[in-house]
């Protein structure tokens, strides 16, 4: 099936991976290719995965026609089992409760350190639940910074200890 | 022609600075290619972000673990999985399934560069040291930590091989080979498989746990390689309601 996406004429549509997605002709513009979230595959070619929207107005689209695909709100014609779009408010609240969990657990480590752990134990599970579960994004950004934080942290002692730890480092490699 | 090394650093140990730099490098060809092939720079920046220190940590729970809680150090095999559940946390977060293939191939690509010059490392500091030999090229170290050998330069030799794999992978990559990736573990797995056998530690071993793993990915590779070969291009697949 011929596909009009955008500004990239003759794109080409393809199951790949399990999953519905465009591929753009030889010699496409990178600087479309980047515009419009094309990956580049190991055998070169460019592909876009399709979006739910995209894959819902295909489904409607005439069987033999090339597809259109461009941003005209008039164009897709909504499903009627639709699922609403996850409130962002909501989503910025419960990551920032949960991250105010997480902190005061933390601090609370110096006072007591098993309710202080349990806590931010419960906090970080909670937001992980909450990114891949909810697809909530910004719990999936505080998820990254607490993961990168405790990593670093565990860098530094490592750091500081490999002179005397290469006494030990003998026969691993 | 025989090396000397003396294992006495001072305060900044020659080790960890090629630990350091072996991250650096491996880091910024994976952003590189990310960005290369259309990952946002966002997520590319994420990825370097998380990927040292998951990198080290890995890589000495592994040894950890592996050495039943006896030795602290680090072990390339743990390194390599660090960088991989990275990459696949990264994917999972972003809820971005498509590219997840991306950036575990970027790794793999990645992945003997960061080993090659990790490796030089491990050379200056007598870890990880070969067997007992005193012919051509073979290394004297001496310190206090290690007391008097002469070894095979095994690291060196990992260096070489590792470094040539990685710019295999970057001109199997250039051609767009459909094979690049499953090519480039083959070659890590056998080189890391056979140079094995010329460490100290490989001594009173038949084969290693990390052999092992070598042999498993080798195998789940090829029968990789084979189901792309007989995977007959999809074309036109109607998505129906």
């Amino acid at each position: 099936m011929k596909v009009m996406f955008y500004e990239i004429n003759d794109c080409e549509y393809e199951y790949l991976n399990g999953r519905p997605a465009i591929t753009a002709p030889y010699c496409t513009d990178f600087a479309l290719l980047k515009k419009y979230h094309f990956v580049q595959l190991i055998d070169g070619r460019w592909v876009h995965y399709m979006t739910e929207r995209e894959i819902d107005n295909m489904r409607k689209y005439p069987n033999g026609e090339p597809l259109i695909i461009y941003d005209d709100e008039e164009r897709y014609i909504m499903p009627e089992n639709q699922q609403p779009e996850r409130d962002s408010e909501n989503d910025a609240i419960v990551t920032i409760g949960l991250t105010l969990l997480f902190l005061l657990g933390f601090c609370m480590t110096t006072v007591n350190s098993n309710i202080g752990s349990s806590a931010m134990f419960v906090s970080f599970i909670s937001l992980l639940a909450c990114a891949l579960g909810l697809k909530n994004k910004s719990a999936g950004v505080v998820v990254i910074i607490i993961l990168v934080g405790l990593q670093l942290v565990s860098v530094i002692l490592l750091m500081a200890a490999i002179n005397s730890c290469l006494y030990e480092c003998s026969t691993i490699g | 022609m025989r090396i000397h090394i003396n294992t006495d650093h001072g305060t900044i140990s020659p080790y960890s600075i090629f630990l350091m730099l072996a991250l650096a490098a491996g880091t910024a060809v994976i952003i590189r290619l990310c960005i290369r092939r259309g990952i946002t720079l966002r997520k590319s920046l994420l990825l370097a972000a998380m990927i040292p220190p998951m990198c080290i940590s890995c890589a000495a729970a592994f040894a950890f673990l592996t050495s039943g809680g006896r030795i602290f150090g680090f072990a390339s095999i743990g390194a390599a999985a660090g960088v991989y559940i990275t990459a696949l946390l990264i994917s999972l977060i972003w809820q971005s399934p498509g590219e997840r293939a991306i950036l575990l191939q970027n790794c793999t690509f990645a992945l003997p560069l960061m080993y090659g010059i990790a490796k030089i490392g491990c050379f200056t500091a007598g870890c990880c040291h070969g067997i007992c030999y005193d012919g051509l090229l073979c290394v004297r170290y001496t310190g206090k930590r290690i007391g008097d050998i002469c070894v095979f330069p095994v690291q060196l030799m990992e260096s070489v091989v590792f470094i040539a794999i990685f710019i295999a992978g970057m001109v199997f990559l250039k051609k767009h080979d459909i094979h690049s990736v499953q090519k480039v573990a083959i070659l890590s797995a056998a080189a890391k498989f056979v140079l094995e056998f010329l460490r100290k530690s490989h001594s009173h071993r038949a084969l290693s746990i990390e052999q092992a793993i070598c042999l498993l990915v080798t195998i789940a590779c090829l029968i990789n390689m084979k189901k792309t070969q007989k995977r007959k291009k999809v074309t036109a697949k109607p998505v129906t309601q």
